[in-house]
């Protein structure tokens, strides 16, 4: 009984470790001061100046462009590269490859890409900011589908050929309905990952088209102001909306 | 081999890698039939199966269906459905959908669609169930789903991959009962693949027994009980007492040296009798037979005597006559009892 009461406090202090910079973000926004970490008192101002904030708008329209891409291209591509690597890999190196890109560390991708992309002298911008984060969530959607796509009963599909459908009626009828909570937590998470990641984003993008988190690190190096707090915590407010989302999307289909 | 069977199998062979799944088959199939594939498990009888619904292709051989070549449709354009092991009911469609799947893909009209799912509702007694999910059904239930799904096509021939193996026995023993009546009622011929001897031999019509990729004997139950071709069948048909030994003059000499009275005539001396359980009984005379065990099913027991053969003898009794365990009795037969199975 002792040494679990002990514990409690070791959980209690994980959490303040894990949240207590979320939580300074998040009140420091609605902070009036313009000295970012010294109380004065409520406002939401910052948040008000964020909209007129013709930087902040561009990054994040640009972010969007780049997110709703990424993540329409990288759910196609991680469907179809999710059935190709379990239906017909014959080896499982095979499927290490096509999931790689999730686990190599971002630094190289980055290094190698902006290497590709100035060798077949691809001028940087969105465009290559796109396929970049889709060469990664790709993977991510990927890895997703498979594990879904092996708790399928492979008569399924077979039944429906039986029943007189087909290839491409099965595949769209059968295939993809049953796979659809993977390709919706999929899909989020591609959203997630593109509209907060940096590290790529820095090396592939061009200087004219920089998206939010390229912005918000241009405005620290001038110094952390309420506005970042602020802006900050709409982004974690946007994610958290799509976490809570996709868990509660596979969690009502599952139950079916 | 009869004139004009709906089904006829010529030759079928396939191999997967050094495993040959199915050697040589050949076997006939008549209009109305239930017919059996009985074996146990990796005997081909499954990839016969897979073959005749178009998942499988063969290495050599021929299927006629009608007098019409089969092997040359695709599966989703053969006459031929397939109820599934694991049933495999679209999990996101209702009752009602998956029954439907198969006739929109006919691009039937949708009144037609709904009174002939309505119609195969009612004949399966599944009318209040139609817009359930499967996740929503018992186990009887989605075979029932599983069944309709496939006769609603109206199949020439409806193939069943070990349809009862996934319910409990007395649901299945329901299920063996109702499928004989649907068949008989909606007038499909039916294969059906199975690996539980009772199943087949209370359903089928005829029954193909299968071991290793071969068909051993095509008969009627009542045939492969009573008149076995060889080992194989009598051990896998019913319960068997085999004896080795040489016939000679109305006496069969048992290889422990123990001769025992047998009327049959056979070209072998060198043979194997078998005797079903109930062809012996306890009696005044006879060879003595001290009880090793019994076990109790019911309507009466099966017991083990040892009768210093190399395996002990089994025969059936009356509860109310079970001799103790331990006591030495008499038993007998009749002199015309069991079969000779010629092989040495």
């Amino acid at each position: 009984m002792g040494s679990v009461g002990k514990l409690k406090w070791v959980l209690l202090a994980t959490f303040l470790f894990l949240y207590t910079p979320i939580a300074v973000l998040i009140v420091m926004s609605f902070n009036s001061s313009k000295i970012p970490f010294k109380w004065q008192g409520f406002s939401t101002k910052w948040y008000g100046e964020l909209f007129n904030n013709e930087l902040v708008l561009q990054g994040l329209r640009n972010t969007l462009v780049v997110g709703i891409s990424v993540t329409v291209l990288s759910t196609v591509l991680g469907v179809l590269l999710a059935i190709g690597i379990t239906r017909y890999a014959k080896s499982s190196l095979l499927e290490a490859i096509a999931l790689a890109p999730a686990i190599v560390p971002d630094l190289a991708l980055a290094i190698g890409l902006l290497a590709l992309f100035t060798a077949i002298s691809m001028p940087l911008g969105l465009t290559t900011v796109i396929l970049s984060h889709t060469i990664f969530c790709m993977a991510f959607v990927a890895a997703v589908v498979r594990s879904r796509l092996l708790q399928m009963d492979p008569s399924l599909e077979e039944a429906a050929y039986d029943l007189g459908d087909s290839m491409r009626g099965i595949f769209f009828r059968i295939t993809v309905p049953n796979l659809m909570p993977a390709i919706v937590a999929g899909a989020l998470l591609s959203f997630t990952l593109s509209i907060d990641e940096f590290v790529i984003t820095f090396f592939t993008n061009g200087p004219t088209t920089p998206t939010l988190p390229m912005v918000i690190y241009s405005m620290v190096r001038f110094g952390v102001t309420p506005e970042i707090n602020a802006l900050a915590s709409l982004v974690l407010l946007a994610s958290l909306i799509i976490v809570v989302i996709s868990l509660r999307r596979v969690k009502v289909s599952e139950t079916l | 081999m009869s004139e004009n069977p709906l089904l006829r199998i010529s030759n079928a062979s396939k191999a997967f890698g050094t495993t040959q799944a199915l050697r040589n088959v050949s076997l006939d199939v008549k209009e109305n039939e239930f017919f059996a594939l009985l074996g146990p498990s990796g005997c081909g009888k499954t990839t016969l199966l897979r073959a005749l619904a178009g998942f499988e292709s063969l290495d050599s051989g021929e299927i006629q269906l009608a007098g019409t070549d089969l092997l040359s449709e695709p599966a989703n354009r053969r006459p031929v459905n397939l109820m599934f092991q694991s049933y495999a009911l679209f999990p996101h469609l209702s009752v009602y959908e998956n029954i439907a799947y198969g006739l929109k893909r006919e691009k039937l009209s949708k009144e037609e669609v709904s009174s002939r799912v309505e119609e195969v509702l009612t004949t399966v007694g599944l009318s209040d169930l139609a817009k359930r999910r499967p996740a929503q059904l018992s186990g009887g239930q989605k075979q029932r789903v599983a069944l309709a799904r496939a006769i609603v096509k109206k199949p020439k021939i409806l193939l069943l991959d070990e349809p009862l193996s996934a319910l409990d026995r007395k649901v299945r023993s329901e299920m063996q009962l109702e499928l004989k009546r649907l068949q008989l009622e909606v007038g499909i011929t039916f294969i059906i693949v199975t690996h539980d001897q009772e199943e087949a031999m209370s359903m089928a019509d005829r029954i193909a027994v299968m071991n290793d990729g071969e068909i051993v004997q095509i008969a009627s139950p009542f045939e492969l009980y009573s008149n076995p071709r060889n080992t194989f069948v009598a051990d896998f048909i019913g319960t068997s007492n085999l004896f080795t030994g040489v016939l000679s003059n109305g006496t069969f000499q048992l290889q422990s040296g123990v001769s025992v009275p047998c009327n049959h005539q056979s070209p072998n001396t060198n043979t194997l009798w078998m005797l079903r359980p109930e062809d012996i009984h306890v009696s005044s005379s006879g060879i003595d037979a001290k009880i090793v065990n019994s076990n109790f099913y019911g309507a009466h027991c099966l017991v083990l005597a040892d009768c210093g053969l190399t395996k002990p003898i089994k025969f059936y009794v009356a509860n109310s006559e079970v001799p103790e365990v331990g006591s030495t009795v008499k038993i007998s037969w009749a002199q015309d009892a069991g079969v000779i199975l010629n092989e040495s």
